[in-house]
């Protein structure tokens, strides 16, 4: 009986046939832009290419800072040592902004990064700074440490999300299993109800994000690659709920993946040291 | 009629293998794998092999040195009471060869073959030796909307070649929902999986065993639900499955009674 795509089991299995008929390898870990359960996401979509062999750690609603422990960069690094792909594949970062917060059980961290509604300020003037600047420095270094760490055996490629929607609606696993809303309540929560106000706010958060990364990549040439996937996806169709995008949304934003896989990793690759 | 087996195979292998070879490399399902459960009544497509606990077994290895896709399975079934009325140990030798159509989302493939028989029991239900060719359309659906990630669709058609042409057909339906619970070392993961299933066939059954063959219809409906427990190690090369199985086949007439079942299986995966 096959099982399901999201079985980790089964990805191995697929991963073991993919190697064995000698495909380019490729290491995907993250969260669920990687690993959405009730539908294809990003990295099903490249799969379906039929070009590379992904062996695929990624778990859904895993963050930079559980990816960047040391147990776990451990065995990252094992793998890549053994199956040396010519990339690792890296989606992280948004679950880091919707962890629990002990101060309010019922919202989660972007509530800290919000400010009070005040009709006087503009969209970036809402964000606390502070907050924000914390969150910000905390998965540049998550993210420092996974570079210190695997940057060396492979290419790290890792993108900054679309522009993320208050829509409110929640995330349905396999049909039953329901989570979120995270957005729109913790917006509402600080008295920013106005929709259009609501994304102007998101766009600065996504966008400060994508500075970190782009950052990131000036400053690891070598073993950081940026994509920047700002603009790939509709508002209107393209987003299921606050932050995965629907099956043709996730095949849009794999498109762009396709270009990096068949251009840019192979430029990286040509400049890099030859792993020892 | 072996003819035309050969010419349905061929038709359906040459144009989907073009088809195939147009794309990238779609993976195929051929890891090595080795199974042994226990089943409390051995039932092989809605055909009792026995009445009493039963010892499962099998292995599928892939022969990718002959053609990609193409794997061996050897399986088995012991009855476990040696003496009870209507038992009939069966062991099957299969040669399947897969061509996947699509991969990742929605994967869809085609698969054909052939299986050989022997049954070494005294009070023989189906008969002692026979070979049969074997085909399979399997492809996933998804419905969005619902966050049903996959319905897997299969349709199986065997017939046999050696004694008398008989013809089994089935299409089935499952649909499974689960979890993964990972942790660095080790990952687990449990799933449910419901699958049902309608066959028809013009199989003679243990009723009607002398008489001449039926006309081809009604054979059973079976429905079967498994809880599975899987674990691998995200740098490993080795994954087990352990699943407990609760059936039931509703079964016409010159088959026997409806029948229900328990099993469990253990499973080990090597990539």
């Amino acid at each position: 009986m096959p099982a399901e795509p999201w079985d980790p089991i089964e990805r191995d299995r697929r991963y073991a046939s993919a190697r064995r008929d000698r495909l380019p390898r490729v290491l995907t870990e993250g969260d669920s832009w990687f690993d959405y359960p009730p539908h294809p996401n990003i990295i099903d979509w490249l799969e379906c290419e039929g070009r590379w062999a992904f062996k695929r750690l990624e778990k859904s609603g895993d963050t930079v800072r559980n990816i960047a422990t040391e147990a776990n960069l451990g065995m990252i690094a094992t793998i890549v040592r053994r199956e040396k792909p010519d990339c690792i594949l890296l989606s992280a970062g948004g679950n880091d902004l919707f962890v629990p917060i002990s101060e309010r059980p019922e919202l989660r961290w972007i509530w800290r990064a919000l400010l009070p509604f005040d009709s006087g300020k503009s969209a970036a003037e809402h964000l606390n700074s502070a907050a924000w600047d914390e969150k910000k420095t905390e998965i540049r270094l998550d993210l420092v440490r996974i570079i210190a760490q695997l940057g060396k055996l492979a290419p790290i490629v890792v993108h900054g999300y679309d522009y993320l929607i208050a829509s409110g609606v929640k995330v349905r696993y396999d049909g039953f299993r329901l989570a979120g809303p995270w957005i729109l309540p913790s917006m509402e929560a600080r008295g920013i109800i106005d929709p259009p106000f609501q994304r102007d706010i998101l766009r600065v958060l996504i966008d400060e994000y994508n500075e970190v990364l782009a950052a990131l990549e000036r400053a690891h040439p070598d073993s950081f690659i940026y994509v920047d996937l700002r603009g790939t996806l509709s508002p209107e169709r393209d987003w299921l709920n606050e932050i995965h995008p629907t099956e043709d949304g996730f095949r849009r934003v794999a498109r762009k993946f396709v270009d990096v896989l068949d251009n840019r990793v192979p430029a990286v690759r040509r400049v890099r040291e030859p792993i020892p | 009629m072996k003819t035309s087996a050969i010419w349905l195979i061929a038709a359906v292998v040459m144009p989907a293998a073009a088809a195939g070879a147009q794309r990238g490399r779609l993976p195929v399902d051929d890891s090595l794998g080795v199974l042994v459960g226990l089943v409390s009544r051995p039932v092989w497509r809605a055909i009792s092999l026995g009445d009493e606990t039963a010892v499962v077994s099998g292995i599928a290895f892939p022969v990718r040195y002959l053609a990609r896709g193409l794997q061996l399975e050897l399986t088995g079934t012991t009855n476990l009471g040696r003496d009870a009325p209507r038992t009939t140990d069966q062991y099957s030798t299969s040669v399947r060869y897969q061509i996947p159509l699509r991969g990742g989302p929605h994967r869809r493939s085609v698969i054909v073959g052939a299986s050989g028989y022997w049954t070494p029991e005294v009070a023989r239900t189906v008969p002692e030796q026979t070979v049969e060719a074997i085909g399979a359309v399997l492809w996933n659906v998804g419905v969005e909307k619902l966050g049903i990630r996959t319905i897997g669709l299969t349709l199986d058609a065997a017939r046999d070649l050696r004694r008398e042409n008989a013809t089994w057909l089935s299409g089935a339906a499952m649909i499974s929902g689960g979890t993964t619970f990972p942790r660095v070392t080790i990952e687990h993961s449990i799933v449910a999986v419901l699958r049902v299933a309608l066959s028809a066939s013009d199989y003679r059954g243990p009723v009607l065993a002398d008489t001449p063959r039926p006309a081809f219809g009604s054979h059973s409906a079976d429905a079967v639900l498994e809880i599975e427990y899987g674990r691998r190690r995200p740098a490993g090369t080795v994954a087990t499955r352990t699943a407990i199985q609760v059936g039931g086949t509703a079964r016409h007439r010159r088959l026997g009674p409806d029948v229900g079942w328990v099993g469990m299986r253990y499973s080990v995966l090597f990539f």
